[in-house]
């Protein structure tokens, strides 16, 4: 879980990529193909619209490129760019003030498509009711429980989760705590 | 007592949830970490509650592997990216030139500031001065052009070439690359008569030019909102046009060894970004790119160019607008002239519903009396009004589409306009509804005592309002995308066509379906404890009348839910979800969603 990826292993800085454009270029690029994908699919979770999660991924890379550029020492650009992507969505949300309106609902198409495609009816159907439950739970979930979830899913630590939403450490453990709880199948109040 | 018999009585004590959470998440400091061995060790209890967080955990992450990355799927399509951090990294060399400028007048000026003798503020000065003139002398050597200049040394070269001739005819073959699809183009035209014939040779990727002939519209449309000519697609003194008209915030000219590029970016209109490249021996453009408001890209590129006397061709070679007699290709040109209404609406269609927009905003689309096709919406805010006009931009260029989305501010400030799907507004009274008294009893019976029964009542009444309203919404979208086209245009359709047409039904039946069956799985256990209804599914029926047929069962059942447990101000309230009636329409309902999604499978 604590494991970042080889890339995060070592400092990335000006020094490293040795301040040339091109090749400046062609890192965030490939850091662009490695993670833009899972960048989106953690916007979408937590409730931005498609457009707007795309456009939100692009703009964060555009950032770390141009914060690069000047020079800027970023040790872990992954992390930094989920920290980045989170405070533009923020800003989206105040500005069309539905910060605190429940995240997107997941797609009840998905659904469908998933549970037609098991090859085993039997584990189908216990999939479904699997999906369902955890379906249930999610929407009960506050945005930050939601967030850290995901996050934690994703393999970040509590601290860097902590960084990455602007809250406190305390505060990301209470909501993977509660968070967890209201996924159990008998939750103890 | 002493301090073994402490150390026992403590391992003793439940572990609180949090410190079972820290153990759980590995989080727990090391000093605790072996009274809490010795105690999971002991307690059956605590192990279990560290047991259910494991597997929450395991439910969690099967949730997110198969639901939230495996069924929504990010664009497949990222190229506008490569773009854009292109551009951004050229703007920020223009930007460290620039500063860097800056930086070397700032140290002369405080060099020549600084507290020199007069004699040595004149010897700095007359240095800088014969430094300033050299410099001078070296850059009027070098030919700089200004983008206006290179238009005009473009246009001035291709006048002095036709003015050589009597009857001069360009010609003109073209590569033009829209997304995936790339097609070859040969143009002539016949200056002084101003007469042009147009020839698609091919389209790569595709089996004949008539699939590539939605593409061709698109530019074609796209190219004529930017005042750009599709009759002379690589024209500079039409790229300067658009410059001039386009709202663009940034341009420049990059000279290389062959080609000199001018690069222009535009903050609004169907183009954002366009480059034209000139041939720097005569300055004759021989590419074009431009970057599209919906993410398109279109790239152009001259295969050949001569201009010829008249004379010099077949007599008839512009007797009809098409060169070849393939029959092919005169479609592909018609449907350049003209395009197809069920390929336009079905494109239409096919991009409103992929935002949702279908489902969740007020949109109806219509087809015009002439053929064309009219989007008329409202939407909540401005974003979701942009977001839908870019998905729509290349298509309202689109000869014959018109889209009119307002947003709700909009709407108010003119006139109300009813949308497609507008439900009865329904007031929530759990106590007073008649199908209440049954929900909170089955509630009570399964545990639920005071407040917890009102709150559960509560939220299990939403829930089946949820599934109810999902059910018809997706139901009455389900007869309008069926009904959306005559009997003779589905029989006529395109196998592509009618392919995305019953993707369309199929999406949205299956959603009827999976509403349904949630539906049922809620109102059984409390309305019908004794299994009823489930009719054997054999009929085949006809798509659209099934579809109609979805739509009205739908609505009777929506209608019934409504009555039962909610108060509506325009119907009586009696509660009809105990009965055999209502059981029966439940079962048709499933029955003729399976039946449309059986026929949109065929």
């Amino acid at each position: 879980m604590e494991d970042h990826g080889e890339s995060l292993s070592l400092p990335v800085t000006m020094t490293s990529i040795k301040g040339e454009r091109g090749n400046l270029e062609d890192q965030v690029s490939q850091w662009f193909r490695q993670w833009r994908d899972p960048l989106y699919r953690y916007l979408r979770s937590v409730g931005s619209g498609r457009a707007a999660a795309e456009e939100i991924t692009q703009e964060s890379f555009l950032r770390l490129y141009r914060t690069m550029r000047e020079g800027k020492n970023i040790e872990h650009p992954r992390f930094w760019l989920y920290r980045v992507a989170r405070n533009l969505m923020v800003d989206q949300c105040r500005e069309l003030r539905n910060f605190d309106v429940p995240l997107t609902e997941p797609d009840e198409l998905a659904e469908t498509r998933f549970l037609d495609s098991g090859p085993d009816p039997e584990q189908v159907a216990i999939d479904r009711q699997r999906l369902l439950r955890v379906h249930e739970a999610m929407r009960s979930l506050t945005e930050m429980q939601r967030n850290c979830l995901y996050l934690r899913g994703e393999g970040f630590l509590n601290r860097e989760i902590a960084q990455i939403l602007g809250i406190g450490m305390s505060s990301v453990a209470d909501a993977l705590r509660r968070g967890i709880r209201r996924l159990m199948k008998e939750p103890h109040e | 007592m002493n301090r073994l018999m402490r150390g026992w009585l403590r391992s003793q004590e439940h572990l609180t949830e949090e410190e079972l959470f820290l153990v759980f998440d590995a989080g727990m400091p090391r000093e605790k970490s072996e009274r809490i061995r010795i105690h999971l060790g002991q307690c059956w209890e605590c192990k279990t509650k560290l047991e259910q967080f494991e597997a929450a955990r395991s439910d969690y992450m099967f949730f997110k592997s198969k639901f939230q990355e495996s069924e929504d799927p990010p664009p497949s399509n990222w190229t506008a990216f490569q773009s854009r951090l292109h551009r951004l990294a050229e703007d920020l060399d223009v930007r460290d030139r620039s500063s860097s400028w800056t930086l070397r007048w700032e140290s002369l000026r405080r060099m020549v500031e600084a507290p020199y003798s007069p004699v040595v503020r004149v010897s700095i000065g007359l240095l800088v001065l014969a430094i300033v003139v050299f410099v001078l002398v070296v850059r009027s050597n070098i030919p700089s052009v200004s983008a206006h200049d290179v238009v005009r040394r473009a246009v001035t070269a291709e006048r002095s070439e036709i003015a050589g001739l009597q009857r001069p005819v360009i010609y003109q073959k073209l590569a033009i690359k829209v997304g995936q699809h790339q097609i070859a183009r040969t143009i002539y035209r016949d200056v002084n008569a101003r007469r042009h014939v147009d020839q698609v040779d091919r389209a790569a990727g595709k089996a004949d030019t008539n699939e590539a002939a939605p593409e061709i519209a698109q530019v074609q449309g796209v190219f004529s909102v930017a005042k750009l000519d599709w009759e002379a697609p690589l024209s500079p003194s039409r790229f300067e046009e658009w410059t001039s008209s386009a709202h663009v915030t940034d341009e420049e000219v990059v000279r290389g060894s062959e080609v000199t590029e001018i690069r222009a970016i535009a903050t609004d209109g169907p183009i954002r970004e366009a480059s034209i490249s000139f041939r720097n021996t005569d300055f004759h453009p021989v590419a074009e790119s431009l970057s599209l408001a919906d993410k398109e890209y279109v790239e152009i590129a001259e295969l050949d160019y001569r201009v010829v006397e008249l004379s010099q061709l077949r007599p008839d070679v512009f007797d009809s607008p098409v060169l070849t007699a393939s029959p092919a290709l005169k479609a592909a040109v018609a449907h350049v002239s003209l395009p197809n209404p069920v390929d336009l609406e079905l494109n239409v269609l096919g991009r409103l519903d992929r935002l949702d927009a279908l489902l969740k905003d007020q949109i109806r689309v219509s087809r015009t009396g002439d053929g064309g096709v009219l989007i008329e919406g409202i939407v909540q805010t401005s974003e979701r009004q942009s977001e839908l006009r870019r998905a729509l931009a290349s298509l309202s260029a689109v000869h014959g589409v018109q889209s009119d989305i307002h947003t709700t501010a909009e709407a108010e400030a003119n006139e109300p306009v009813a949308g497609p799907l507008k439900l009865d507004s329904v007031d929530v009274l759990p106590h007073t509804a008649p199908g209440q008294e049954s929900v909170r009893r089955y509630l009570m019976s399964q545990g639920f005592v005071g407040t917890r029964l009102d709150s559960e009542a509560q939220t299990y009444t939403y829930r089946i309002f949820d599934h109810s309203n999902e059910a018809l919404v997706n139901a009455v979208l389900v007869k309008q995308i069926a009904n959306s086209f005559t009997e003779s245009e589905i029989r006529e359709m395109t196998q592509e066509n009618r392919e995305k047409w019953l993707d369309l039904i199929r999406r949205h039946a299956d959603a009827v379906t999976q509403e349904l069956v949630d539906l049922r799985s809620e109102l059984q256990p409390v309305f019908a404890p004794r299994q009823i209804g489930d009719r054997p599914i054999t009929q085949r029926v006809d798509l659209v009348a099934a579809a109609d047929d979805l739509s009205a069962a739908v609505a009777a059942i929506d209608k019934d839910v409504g009555k039962s447990l909610a108060m509506s101000p325009s119907e009586s309230n009696e509660s009809s979800l105990e009965t055999e009636a209502f059981w029966g329409a439940f079962s048709l309902a499933e029955e003729r969603a399976y039946a449309v999604l059986e026929a949109a499978r065929k």
